[in-house]
């Protein structure tokens, strides 16, 4: 699990009614207007919101930049700093996409959300005086420093809310452009597994990615490509490793222009016992093929069979 | 159709308890739901349905009849003959007279082997909202938490599983179910069959029907018209109720004019007691064996908690289940079917708990079918 993901799915999380989750977003009227859009700082300096939630009733978006804190940036906070001076609502909704009820009066606000374990480090680097409001993710949730401008909402962070484990979180974003191969290979794989069972003939790789990430159609440009990048990768190896007897990956070819993965399992041919057996086997196989991908082990194919020489007795004098 | 199958009620009285007793064409008329997708997945046209039976003539043996009616074809293999309404492309009525035995045998194997069909599956409570307003003639309750039990399980887990199987038929089935919902059997109170009879005292037309959790209405009586106004009424509410799981449900972050939105929502399927056999659950649940029929990959396990990536093998369709001993959450990809939660349900109320149901955002079918 891509622990820099939870916060993230939090925030998607408390916009929307998933018990046993708390809903003080969605309570609060806000709900996800954007995902991973990139926003330009004149002059040159671009910070990458997470999440982007909107209130309609108090015309009001926040941008959410989330992090487990395994690596936080100086810089980054630096930026958002002068982000708030530069960029306006309006700003946003021409960049984004993102309507405001009304422009002119719009607000907009930089909040960040971490795992509660990264809460000391932040406060020790940023201070506790804070413009933008810091969320700590966990057993309890709620707002370490800074203020949010919706009085409401400050409240509800101010005062906490009990929280369920935070691996429970409900898993929307699943990948973003730091995700691991094998990461990548767990939420992917099952993807090609529906093509086994409808014993389709082939697929190209933005049709797996589009089936496989609820937020594929959202993310940014860059973040697709990355993904893409490791997706065909992915599927490269595992094609010629532990999926050789199903799946095949061909190259961009004169009938199809992109790569493509072919199926060529007889999995579902098979009688129900055989059957069974094979899509269990297929599933540990997932599951080493994502280990080893993680241990930095591609497949490597093995040497081309050598020539053996055929054996003589001596012959006797 | 409605004339032969008219004439076979008039001319045949059967006990549905014996009904593989009967010769084919001397038992109760049987009627089937079945669910449907086209071959590329999608949800299936009539044209698309005609392949789809096309398919079934080839890789099964059946010979596939037209008749006059452009959304009816008759299916045949061995003694077995059914009439197959494709009115609803989406959920197939298939009507058959044949012996209970082969006429089951012959559609189970179709349906196993073919990712693009399956049962219904009707939750204890739909059952029950359905024989409301009808005379309750009878119910069957199947209740057994020993599927989800590993075979390493304690022998102090393996005696908490409970089992209640049983039958009713009289005119107390009312006043016994009411005992049975009040006291401790409640948690273990999973209708599996309701019996009733709909009748009209003016025509004297009558029909006894018993309709099970996979959809399937026996008939006896002397009334067509009857038993068809019930399968009517029977694939309206499931097809309300599988479209209201796909239009709530299904998870996707959408790009529009306004900005993204993430439509859909993970539903929470939540348990009355802990899971006797959490691991077993677990392992039960994702086995790729029936009646789940669910294959998946665990992608996150911690003690109590496991996610899985999931591929229903019914439909093709992706899922991601995460499991705690107290609840499961249910994710419903975009275009994936809304029949594979219905069977996951289902499946959880036959094996683990019969008061699991349907709570969504806001008021559907389902709660209709819990109320009335």
């Amino acid at each position: 699990m891509q622990r820099s993901l939870i916060p993230v799915n939090a925030i998607c999380a408390f916009c929307k009614k998933i018990p046993p989750w708390p809903t003080v977003l969605f309570e609060h009227g806000y709900r996800v207007a954007g995902i991973d859009h990139p926003v330009l700082i004149p002059p040159a300096f671009v910070v990458k919101p997470d999440v982007i939630t909107l209130s309609r009733k108090s015309n009001c978006a926040l941008l959410w930049e989330c992090k487990s804190g395994g690596n936080l940036e100086v810089d980054q906070f630096n930026r958002y700093r002068q982000f708030l001076d530069f960029v306006t609502a309006k700003d946003i909704q021409r960049v984004t996409g993102i309507q405001f009820p009304d422009p002119e009066t719009a607000h907009i606000q930089v909040a960040y959300c971490f795992l509660q374990e990264a809460i000391p480090r932040v406060l020790e680097l940023f201070g506790s005086e804070q413009r933008i409001p810091v969320v700590s993710l966990g057993q309890t949730t709620r707002s370490d420093a800074g203020d949010f401008h919706d009085e409401a909402l400050n409240q509800a962070f101010r005062a906490g809310f009990t929280t369920p484990p935070i691996e429970q979180v409900p898993w929307l974003v699943v990948a973003d452009s730091q995700t691991t191969d094998g990461e990548l290979a767990l939420y992917l794989l099952p993807t090609v597994v529906t093509l086994m069972v409808r014993q389709t003939e082939r697929a190209s790789i933005d049709d797996l990615l589009t089936q496989t990430f609820l937020d594929w159609q959202c993310v940014s440009p860059e973040t697709r490509r990355t993904l893409k990048d490791k997706a065909t990768r992915v599927l490269k190896d595992v094609c010629e490793a532990e999926f050789k007897d199903h799946a095949r990956y061909c190259k961009p070819g004169e009938r199809h222009h992109d790569v493509t993965i072919e199926v060529v399992s007889e999995l579902m041919g098979q009688e129900a016992s055989a059957q069974t057996r094979g899509l269990q086997k297929l599933a540990e196989q997932v599951k080493s093929a994502a280990k080893r991908l993680d241990e930095g082990r591609p497949y490597i194919p093995p040497p081309p069979p050598t020539e053996q020489w055929s054996l003589r007795f001596p012959t006797s004098d | 159709m409605a004339e032969l199958f008219d004439q076979h009620l008039h001319n045949v009285t059967v006990h549905f308890e014996r009904a593989e007793e009967y010769p084919a064409g001397q038992g109760p008329l049987k009627t089937y739901i079945i669910e449907a997708h086209d071959l590329n997945g999608d949800s299936p046209s009539h044209a698309g349905t005609k392949a789809v039976l096309g398919n079934l003539e080839q890789r099964f043996s059946f010979q596939v009849e037209p008749t006059n009616d452009p959304t009816l074809v008759t299916l045949a293999k061995g003694d077995a003959r059914y009439f197959v309404d494709f009115l609803n492309p989406r959920f197939w009525v298939v009507h058959t007279t044949a012996n209970i035995d082969p006429a089951e045998e012959y559609l189970k194997d179709l349906v196993r082997r073919s990712w693009n069909l399956d049962y219904a599956w009707l939750p204890s409570q739909v059952l029950g909202h359905l024989r409301r307003g009808r005379r309750f003639l009878g119910f069957n309750v199947e209740f057994d938490q020993e599927l989800f039990i590993s075979e390493g399980a304690s022998e102090e887990i393996r005696e908490q599983a409970a089992v209640f199987k049983t039958r009713y038929r009289g005119n107390l089935g009312e006043e016994l179910i009411k005992s049975l919902s009040s006291d401790a059997f409640s948690r273990d109170l999973c209708l599996s069959a309701v019996k009733y009879s709909i009748s009209d005292s003016a025509s004297g037309a009558y029909i006894k029907n018993e309709l099970n959790a996979s959809g399937r209405i026996m008939a006896t009586g002397n009334s067509i018209s009857l038993h068809l106004g019930a399968v009517n009424h029977l694939v309206n509410i499931y097809a309300q109720m599988i479209q209201t799981l796909e239009n709530e449900l299904s998870l996707a972050f959408v790009h529009g004019d306004g900005g993204d939105e993430l439509q859909g929502y993970p539903l929470t399927l939540r348990l009355s007691e802990p899971v006797l056999d959490f691991p077993g659950f677990v392992d039960e649940v994702l086995s790729c064996r029936e009646q789940t029929r669910l294959w998946g990959v665990v992608s996150h396990e911690e003690r109590d908690f496991v996610r899985a990536e999931v591929v229903d093998l019914h439909s093709a369709s992706r899922l991601r289940l995460d499991f705690t001993p107290k609840h499961v959450v249910v994710y419903l990809f975009r275009g994936s079917c809304g029949n594979s939660v219905a069977r996951l349900l289902r499946i959880i109320q036959e094996h683990l708990d019969p008061t699991v149901y349907f709570e969504l955002e806001r008021p559907t079918v389902f709660d209709q079918c819990k109320e009335a």
